[in-house]
């Protein structure tokens, strides 16, 4: 799992890389997680992910989109990813994710309020047999 | 000359064109400099992003941008596109995440000498009483789904019913601060849970409320006429729908993207998902991005009168021993539907302003009756350590850019070479030591946010008064500022 954050103007943007789709979603997950927030939690609630969407794009945005209301809305922070499945067929994507994490209360921890993960310059490519995208994130 | 790999063909000192080309349904305009083109446009992707506007279905004369063009999420910031209402589309990318972020100036009958020496207890007083800052709450007690979705409908008329202004700031509000056609119930849970605690407040990153003195008038008459004088202290608020804005926005794109298939639109940028304005999606987004931009100008309502209440107390006057008083609250990311002459006829078209700034000319119905000989004021705000201004609208305004004028300036540096910038020096100090107090939610913002990050926003305001768009009325220097 890697990621790293490149010099952006205006925003954040992150290019993320991973082995299998999984291993991408996972890197964007912890990248995003640096972005936004500066608490590391030992939790033990489980939330469940079922998405569906017509192409990855949209469902690596979906996936983020979820963390980031779960933050921002519900003050929860996922510690560590469980499990991940993506499946790709027939023109539909699916991803049900496991994760574990817990609520925080001071909200002085959320270091950016990401407005919303765009598709800008999004495009998952494999590469050197390593899927990576890049991820720019709206603040 | 060729930009970017595009063909720009200069019309006037202050205004290209980008020829319509393969797929482009009408020609690219931008209001900007030669030298803003050579320093800027060269290295940014938003001369590209005019191209994709210009791919719009029904899109009417040109795909335009202002001088403080740079690249956004669909539209360019600074795009303006205005798109047929029977033929044409609507797009979040042409509003932007953040609906409604607009400004307002509030003027008081102070003079700067009567308020220096208090300003550190002003600025803290500020800071005390608005909310600043990612997850800061409301000013206000805690508020139901229901009193939320009455302030989608109602705006800063709201704000007003609880007791946080007057009906007479209303008239001095663009829209009157309410826009009727909103519609809630197309607003999700999800941007509602989002929005319930975040009524009246101002934000972070770019967002501020600042203490300007009026250090410059270029234009005697109208600046007497917005009540404007040399020396004078004034409030700028810029801020926007916050987490509720940003949600319906992610919201509408990812339905507007499903919708371009069922429509057959092919567009070069999926940030361009649009519908055609009278169909269900396009109707569901414009009624939940109207009911947005009233939770915005309730906040920015909310704002200015707990700001008011900090020169009260610091002061010991009221309202009216203050002479404080709404100046005018722009939009500067928003879509509308307005009347305009397009090629001799008057005709109603989906005006999409992403980074730009309705500018109405003298003798419009739409703007307060104290302002028809001067035209509509437009607020465009700098960096918190140089300047802002103040601008009329013009009828040039109206003829070529569907009444619509710039609305700050651009980053010159990223967040990361500012805070790199920064290391080592003691901004508060530095800004200090050019009369400027600030407080903030801490001193990464501040850095992030420095002078020197940004551009200068007079090059900006400059191309539009020669352009003959926007004229210059006066100048705010920054003396207190407030951050998230």
């Amino acid at each position: 799992m890697s990621y790293r954050f490149l010099d952006h103007t205006a925003d954040i943007a992150l290019e993320v890389y991973g082995s299998c789709y999984e291993e991408l979603f996972e890197s964007s997950a912890i990248g995003w997680r640096e972005a936004v927030i500066n608490l590391s939690v030992d939790g033990d609630e489980e939330r469940r992910f079922y998405i569906n969407e017509n192409t990855p794009e949209e469902l690596l945005v979906r996936f983020l989109d979820e963390m980031n209301y779960l933050l921002y809305s519900k003050r929860w922070i996922f510690d560590s990813i469980k499990t991940i499945n993506i499946i790709g067929k027939n023109g539909q994507w699916q991803l049900d994710c496991l994760l574990t994490g817990a609520y925080f209360s001071d909200p002085s921890l959320i270091k950016e309020e990401i407005k919303a993960v765009t598709f800008h310059q999004m495009s998952i490519q494999k590469v050197n047999n390593e899927f990576t995208t890049r991820i720019i994130f709206d603040i | 000359m060729i930009v970017n790999g595009v063909q720009l063909n200069k019309i006037t000192d202050e205004l290209w064109e980008i020829p319509a080309h393969g797929n482009m349904r009408v020609p690219g305009r931008i209001y900007i400099s030669r030298k803003m083109i050579e320093d800027q446009l060269q290295n940014d992707e938003a001369i590209k992003q005019v191209i994709n506007v210009a791919h719009l279905p029904g899109i009417q004369k040109y795909s335009l941008a202002m001088p403080d063009i740079h690249w956004g999420y669909g539209f360019p910031i600074g795009g303006v596109a205005a798109t047929d209402l029977d033929e044409g589309v609507i797009s979040p990318g042409g509003v932007g995440y953040d609906i409604n972020c607009g400004v307002r100036l509030a003027r008081t009958s102070l003079h700067s000498d009567e308020v220096l020496p208090k300003l550190e207890k002003l600025v803290d007083s500020l800071f005390k009483n608005v909310p600043t800052g990612v997850g800061a709450s409301g000013a206000i007690k805690k508020i139901t789904p229901k009193e939320l979705k009455s302030i989608l409908s109602e705006g800063s008329h709201w704000a007003i019913k609880n007791d946080f202004g007057n009906d007479e700031d209303t008239q001095f509000t663009e829209e009157n601060g309410k826009l009727k056609d909103a519609d809630p119930d197309a607003v999700s849970e999800r941007a509602i849970e989002r929005g319930l605690d975040q009524a009246g407040t101002l934000g972070s990153g770019n967002h501020f409320l600042e203490i300007d003195i009026v250090d410059e008038i270029y234009d005697q008459k109208n600046a007497a006429t917005f009540g404007l004088f040399p020396g004078q202290i004034v409030i700028q608020i810029h801020t926007g729908s916050r987490g509720l804005g940003y949600q319906v926005c992610d919201d509408y794109l990812k339905v507007l993207l499903k919708a371009e298939e069922k429509y057959g639109f092919r567009l070069p940028d999926r940030q361009l998902a649009c519908a055609p304005v009278k169909s269900q999606e396009g109707k569901d987004y414009l009624g939940a991005m109207q009911a947005a931009a009233n939770f915005a100008w309730n906040n920015r309502q909310i704002i200015m009168h707990l700001a008011m209440k900090s020169f009260m107390d610091t002061f010991g006057l009221s309202q009216h021993g203050l002479n404080f008083r709404l100046v005018y609250d722009v939009c500067h990311n928003i879509a509308k539907i307005e009347e305009h002459n397009i090629d001799g006829k008057i005709k109603k078209v989906c005006v999409h302003r992403k980074g730009a700034t309705r500018a109405f000319a003298p003798g419009s119905s739409k703007i307060p009756l104290q302002y028809r000989e001067s035209g509509q004021p437009v607020l465009i705000p700098g960096d918190m350590g140089r300047y802002s201004f103040v601008l009329s609208g013009t009828q040039k305004s109206m003829d070529e850019t569907f009444g619509s004028s710039c609305h700050g300036a651009g980053r010159t540096q990223s967040r990361n070479q500012a805070l790199k910038s920064a290391k080592g020096r003691d901004l508060v100090k530095e800004l200090r030591q050019k009369g400027i107090y600030i407080q903030a939610k801490g001193i990464k913002t501040i850095a992030e946010e420095m002078p020197e990050a940004y551009k200068d926003v007079s090059n900006v305001v400059d191309v539009m008064h020669k352009a003959g768009i926007t004229k210059k009325v006066a100048r705010l220097k920054p003396v207190g500022v407030i951050k998230g």
